[in-house]
C-alpha cells in the first residue's frame, strides 16, 4: 500500500452533514451529523450494513438525492474549495461527471438499455465541453474502453448493454466515470452485484485507474473484506452516523467500537490463520423514523451500559492508554463509544467476563415482570 | 428483423383459418336467420325454403364453411342478403371513412395524451398531476355515446360552431375528381381546394374527439406511469451523475425508454378503435364500417357480419403485428436476438 | 420496568410486525383517497338501486303528457321527460337495471372465465394451447359489435345484454387467471412451499389461488365499470328493456335526446351523468385496488 504525503487542503470536507427523507411513515433521519475529510489521491472506505446511510451520504455529495423526498437538512460539503450544498443546480450539474464521478452498485440496470455504449460514453464527454467534435469524442470513447480492459472495444462501442456480461458492464460504468479525469470517484458497492471471481478484477481496475489518473476514491461497501486490500482509511457507519474511523491497518488490528468488532468477527479472516467461528451480530438496525435516546447501537451491544442507553456518544479520539496508530491524513483513530472494546475483547469478539450488558439485564427485568404478572392472573 | 416480420406474417395464415371457423360457428350458433328478417314473419314456408337455398343456408355447416373459404381465396367475401351489394365493394367504399376517423381520433389521443402524461409525471403529486389524473379517469368513465351527444349538442345545436352529421358539405365538396373516399387527402392533394379541405376537417372534429377521448385518457395514464417508472430507473440516475442537462436526460434516457409501453398501448387502442367506431359513426351519421356493420347486425345479415367481423379481426391482428415490429425496432434487446 | 429507560422501552416494546397480504392491502386502500371516493360513489349507486322504491319521489312510470319537459323545480328536482315522468325517480330505478346487468355479466363471465383459466393454467399442454388460441381469437374480434350481434339474435332485454357482455369478459378473465397461475407455479415461494414438503393441493389453495386472484379482483372491478357503459350503450342503440315501464339510463338518454331542440333541454343529460358517476366509482376503486394489491407499486 502506498501513502501520499498528507496535503494541506483536503479535496473533500464534509461537515455535520444531515440528510432527511420524508416518507408516508414519517421522517427518516438517514444521515446524522456526519463529518469527515478526504485528501486528494486518498482512497477511503466507508463500511456499514444496508440502511446505515453510506449510500445516502454519497448521493448527497453528488447532489443526486431522490427529490422531493430526500433533502440535505444541514451541514456543508466542501469540495475543492466550494460548498456543494449551496451551489446552483446548473453549476452542480456541470461538476457531476467532470470532477465528481460515480460508479453504481448494479451494472445490470445502471446502463441505458436502448442506446448504444458509444452514445453513453460520448454524451458525458460532450455534455461538459460542446466544442469536442464527434470524431474526437468517439476516439476518446474507444481509448476509455481499452483503458478499462474491454476486448474488441471498437465493436463494443456499437453494441448495447444487454450484450455485455455484468463485469463488462461495470467496466463500461468505470469508463464513463473516468471520461473527464474526475478528481473524486465514488464507487457505491461496485462489486456487490458481481460474481466473486469478477469482484477482484473490478476492484483491481478501480485501484489501477485511480493510481493512473490520480483520482481520490470513496469506496462504499458492506463488506470489510472488499476494503481491506485497497483503502488507506476506513470509516464505519451505523444508523446514519460514523461510529469509528482509523487507518485500515489500525482498524483491523485494534477495532474499538463493538459494532466494528462484530463486523470483523462476522467475516472470515484468513490473515489470522485461525479457525474461530464466525459470529453474527444479533438484532436489527434501529427504526430511523424514531427519535432515539442514547447510542443507536446499544440495543444490539453486548458492551452496553446504562450510560449507553441514556447518552449518545460523540466521535472522539481513542482514549489514552489504548494503543493507537497515526499515519496518513486525518488518520487518528476515533470512535463513538462510551465503553470501547479492548484489544483482548476485540479479538475474542465479546466483552470480558464479568460484564453484564444493560440489555440482558433489562430483558431479565422484563421477564421477571411478566412472570409476576402471570402469577397474579388466576 | 425482416425474418421476424416474415415469420409473423406466416403465422397469420393459421390465425385466419381459426378466426373464420370461429366466426362462422359463432354466427350460426345464434338463433334466427336472415331469411325470416328479409321476408318478414308472415311468409310461406316455400318462400322461406327458397330463400334459404338461394343463400346456401340449407347445406350442412362444414359445406358452408368450405364454400365460404373457397370464395374467400378467390376474393369473394359474399353478398349482402338485404341489399345484394357484394361485401367487399361496400367495405372498400366505407373503409376510408373509418380510417380517417380513427387516425384523427388517434391524433387527438397521442397529440394530447402523451404530453399530458409526461407533464403529469414530471410534476408528480402536484395540483396539475392530480387534476390530470382525475381528468383522465373521468375520460375513461365517459360513455362514447354520451360524450358524442354532449359534443353534438354543445357545439352543433347550441353554439352552431361545427357540423354534427356526415363527412362533408354537399354544396362545397367537388366529386368530379373523387374516387378514393379518403376525403382529407383527396381535397388537399387532388382537388387542391382549401375551403373544401377545411370543411372536411370541420366535419371530422367532433367525431374524432368523441372517439379519441378514451384512448387519450388511456394513453395519458400509461405515459404518466411509464415516465414515473423510468424516472426511478438506475440508468436515469447514471445520466444525472454524468452531469447531463435535464433536456437531454428527458429525451435520450427517459422518453426513449418510456416509449416502449406507450407504443404498445397506442397500438392496442388503435386496434380497438376499428371495432369501437360503431357508436361514434351511428351518432355522427358517419358512413364508415362501424355504422354499416351495426346495420347488418340489426338486419341479421349473416354474411356481412361474418365477413365484416373477419376483416376487422384481421386488421386488429395486423395492427398488433405493426406494434410488435415497432416495439422490436425501439427495443434493441429484441432487435438483436 | 425498573430502569424506566426510554430507549430500552422502545426496543423491548417494539411490536412484531406480522402482516398478511390482505390486511396490508386493506390498509393501503383505506389510505388512498381516490379509492375511498370510488367506494363512496359505488355505495351511493348500490344504495339508490336497492332502495329505489322507497326513495323515489314519484312512480317512475306514471306521468302526464301535460307536464312534459319541465325544467328542474321543487316538485321535480331533475325535471320531467317526454311523457311527464319524474327524471330523478327514473334515474333511481334505472340504477337497478345497471346494477343488475353489471353484477350478472361479471358473475357469469367470472364463472366461465375462471374455470377456463384455471384448467388452462393448471393442466397446461395442448389443452392450454388451444384454449389460449380461442382466447386470442375472441380478443381480436371487435367487442361491441359481437355484443350487439348476440343481443340482436337473442332478442333485446337486460338479461340478454348481461349474457352478451359476459361472453366478452370470459376471455379476459381466463387469460388473466391463467397467466398469474403460470407465474406463481414457478415462483420462489411455491418452490419454497414444495421444498418443505407441502402437499400440492395445499400449495394450490393456500399459496397460488389467493395470489392468482388479486389481478382478477382488479379486472372484475374494472369489468363492472365497462358493463355499465356497454349496457347503457346497448340501451342507447335501442336494445334495452323493451317494456317501457323499466327505466334504463341508456334508453332514457336516447328517448329524451331526440327532443333536445323541441323543449327537452339540458335535463336530457342527467342519465348520462348518473352513468359517469357510477362508472367512475368502479374505475376509481379498481385503480386503488390495483395499487393496494400490488406491493411492487408501493412507494
Amino acid at each position: 500500500m502506498m501513502f501520499e504525503e498528507p496535503a494541506d487542503e483536503p479535496l473533500l470536507s464534509v461537515e455535520g452533514l444531515r440528510v432527511e427523507f420524508s416518507s408516508s411513515s414519517g421522517r427518516v433521519h438517514a444521515v446524522n451529523s456526519v463529518t469527515f475529510e478526504l485528501a486528494p489521491h486518498e482512497t477511503l472506505g466507508i463500511v456499514g450494513e444496508s440502511g446505515c446511510g453510506k449510500s445516502v451520504t454519497s448521493l448527497a455529495i453528488m447532489g443526486l438525492l431522490a427529490k422531493p423526498a430526500g433533502k440535505i437538512a444541514g451541514g456543508r460539503v466542501i469540495f475543492d474549495g466550494t460548498d456543494l450544498v449551496t451551489l446552483k443546480p446548473d453549476e452542480m450539474r456541470d461538476l457531476r461527471g467532470r470532477d465528481l464521478a460515480m460508479v453504481f452498485q448494479d451494472p445490470m440496470t445502471s446502463l441505458n438499455p436502448v442506446i448504444t455504449i458509444e452514445e453513453q460514453l460520448v454524451e458525458v464527454i460532450r455534455a461538459h465541453d460542446s466544442k469536442v467534435t464527434k470524431a474526437a469524442a468517439h476516439q476518446r470513447a474507444l481509448e476509455l474502453l481499452e483503458l478499462v480492459g474491454i476486448p474488441n472495444a471498437k465493436e463494443r462501442l456499437r453494441g448495447f448493454a444487454h450484450q455485455l456480461s455484468g463485469g463488462m458492464r461495470q467496466r463500461v460504468m468505470i469508463a464513463i466515470a473516468l471520461a473527464l479525469h474526475p478528481k473524486l470517484i465514488i464507487a457505491d458497492e461496485p462489486t456487490t452485484a458481481l460474481d466473486v471471481t469478477i469482484q477482484a478484477q473490478i476492484l483491481e481496475l478501480i485501484q489501477r485507474v485511480a493510481n493512473e489518473t490520480g483520482a481520490a476514491v470513496m469506496l462504499i461497501t458492506h463488506d470489510l473484506g472488499v476494503v481491506a486490500g485497497m483503502t488507506q482509511r476506513i470509516q464505519v457507519m451505523y444508523a446514519g452516523r460514523i461510529v469509528e474511523t482509523a487507518t485500515t491497518l489500525e482498524l483491523f488490528a485494534h477495532p474499538r467500537h463493538p459494532y466494528t468488532v462484530g463486523l470483523l468477527r462476522s467475516i472470515p479472516r484468513l490473515d489470522l490463520g485461525d479457525d474461530r467461528a464466525l459470529i453474527p451480530i444479533d438484532g436489527l438496525p434501529p427504526d430511523m423514523t424514531r427519535e432515539r435516546v442514547g447510542c443507536p447501537f446499544a440495543p444490539r451491544c453486548a458492551w452496553a451500559t446504562e450510560q449507553c442507553l441514556e447518552q449518545d456518544p460523540e466521535l472522539a479520539p481513542v482514549t489514552a492508554g489504548q494503543r493507537t496508530v497515526s499515519s496518513g491524513p486525518g488518520a487518528t483513530h476515533r470512535v463513538a463509544c462510551w465503553n470501547p472494546a479492548t484489544d483482548a475483547e476485540g479479538a475474542q469478539g465479546a466483552p470480558a467476563s464479568g460484564h453484564v450488558s444493560a440489555i440482558t439485564a433489562a430483558t431479565a427485568d422484563r421477564a421477571a415482570a411478566a412472570a409476576a404478572l402471570l402469577a397474579e392472573t388466576p | 428483423m425482416l425474418k421476424y416480420i416474415v415469420r409473423r406474417l406466416l403465422l397469420l395464415i393459421p390465425i385466419l383459418f381459426g378466426l373464420s371457423l370461429f366466426i362462422i360457428v359463432f354466427v350460426h350458433a345464434l338463433p334466427g336467420d336472415p331469411c325470416s328478417s328479409i321476408l318478414g314473419e308472415h311468409t310461406s314456408p316455400e318462400r322461406l325454403a327458397a330463400c334459404r337455398q338461394g343463400l346456401g343456408l340449407d347445406k350442412p355447416l362444414y359445406e358452408q364453411y368450405f364454400d365460404y373459404m373457397n370464395g374467400l381465396f378467390h376474393g369473394n367475401l359474399g353478398t349482402s342478403a338485404t341489399d345484394r351489394v357484394p361485401v367487399l365493394t361496400e367495405f372498400v367504399a366505407r373503409f376510408p371513412a373509418t380510417v380517417e376517423l380513427s387516425l384523427a381520433a388517434m391524433a387527438v389521443a397521442i397529440g394530447i395524451g402523451v404530453p399530458l402524461g409526461i407533464a403529469a409525471a414530471k410534476r408528480q403529486g402536484s395540483v396539475f398531476d392530480n387534476v390530470a389524473t382525475v381528468g383522465s379517469l373521468i375520460g375513461i368513465s365517459i360513455p362514447i355515446f354520451f360524450l358524442g351527444l354532449l359534443l353534438a349538442y354543445v357545439f352543433g345545436v347550441w353554439l352552431h360552431w361545427l357540423p354534427t352529421a356526415g363527412r362533408f358539405n354537399l354544396r362545397i365538396y367537388d366529386f368530379s375528381k373523387a374516387g378514393t373516399n379518403f376525403l382529407l387527402w383527396e381535397s388537399l392533394v387532388i382537388n387542391r381546394n382549401i375551403p373544401e379541405f377545411l370543411d372536411v376537417v370541420r366535419h371530422l372534429i367532433l367525431p374524432a374527439i368523441a372517439l379519441g377521448t378514451i384512448p387519450l385518457a388511456v394513453v395519458a395514464r400509461i405515459t404518466r406511469s411509464a415516465v414515473l417508472e423510468v424516472l426511478n430507473e438506475d440508468y436515469v440516475r447514471t445520466a444525472r451523475a454524468k452531469g447531463l442537462t435535464n433536456r437531454r436526460i428527458d429525451r435520450r434516457h427517459v422518453l426513449r425508454n418510456a416509449m416502449l409501453p406507450i407504443a404498445t398501448i397506442i397500438g392496442l387502442q388503435t386496434g380497438l378503435l376499428l371495432g369501437g367506431a360503431v357508436l361514434t359513426e351511428t351518432i355522427f351519421a358517419w358512413g364508415g364500417v362501424g355504422s354499416w356493420l351495426f346495420q347488418a347486425a340489426v338486419d341479421k345479415d349473416f354474411i356481412v357480419i361474418q365477413s365484416g367481423t373477419l376483416i376487422l379481426a384481421i386488421l386488429f391482428v395486423l395492427v398488433n403485428l405493426t406494434v410488435d415490429v415497432s416495439y422490436a425496432y425501439l427495443n434493441p434487446r429484441i432487435r438483436y436476438s | 420496568m425498573a430502569t424506566g429507560n426510554v430507549a430500552l422501552r422502545q426496543v423491548l416494546e417494539e411490536p412484531i410486525k406480522g402482516s398478511s397480504l390482505w390486511r396490508d392491502a386493506a390498509h393501503r386502500l383505506v389510505r388512498t383517497p381516490s379509492a375511498m371516493v370510488g367506494l363512496f360513489l359505488i355505495s351511493l349507486f348500490v344504495f339508490v338501486a336497492v332502495f329505489a322504491p322507497f326513495i323515489s319521489p314519484y312512480d317512475p312510470t306514471a306521468g302526464s303528457i301535460v307536464n312534459r319537459f319541465e325544467p328542474p323545480s321543487i316538485q321535480h328536482l331533475l325535471g320531467t321527460d317526454l311523457q311527464g315522468r319524474d327524471i330523478l325517480s327514473r334515474i333511481f330505478w334505472g340504477a337497478r337495471a345497471s346494477l343488475w346487468v353489471s353484477i350478472l355479466s361479471v358473475t357469469l363471465g367470472l364463472l366461465i372465465g375462471l374455470f377456463a383459466g384455471a384448467i388452462s393454467g393448471f393442466i397446461g399442454g395442448w389443452l392450454d394451447f388451444w384454449m389460449m388460441r380461442i382466447v386470442d381469437i375472441m380478443l381480436s374480434l371487435p367487442g361491441l359489435l359481437l355484443t350487439i350481434t348476440i343481443v340482436v339474435f337473442l332478442g333485446p332485454g337486460l338479461n340478454t345484454i348481461a349474457f352478451a357482455i359476459a361472453i366478452e369478459n370470459v376471455p379476459i378473465f381466463a387469460r388473466i387467471l391463467r397467466s398469474s397461475i403460470l407465474g406463481l407455479k414457478e415462483s420462489d415461494f411455491t418452490t419454497a412451499a414444495r421444498s418443505i414438503g407441502a402437499k400440492e393441493s395445499r400449495i394450490l389453495i393456500n399459496h397460488i389461488m389467493p395470489n392468482a386472484l388479486t389481478p382478477v379482483i382488479v379486472a372484475a372491478t374494472l369489468a363492472l365499470a365497462t358493463a355499465i357503459v356497454d349496457a347503457a350503450g346497448l340501451g342507447f342503440l335501442g336494445f334495452g328493456p323493451q317494456d317501457p315501464s323499466t327505466p334504463e339510463w341508456g334508453t332514457m338518454l336516447t328517448d329524451t335526446y331526440r327532443y333536445l331542440t323541441s323543449g327537452a333541454g339540458f335535463t336530457a343529460f342527467f342519465p348520462g351523468i348518473a352513468i359517469i358517476l357510477s362508472v367512475l366509482g368502479f374505475n376509481l376503486l379498481g385503480d386503488g385496488l390495483r395499487e393496494a394489491l400490488d406491493p411492487r407499486l408501493k412507494r
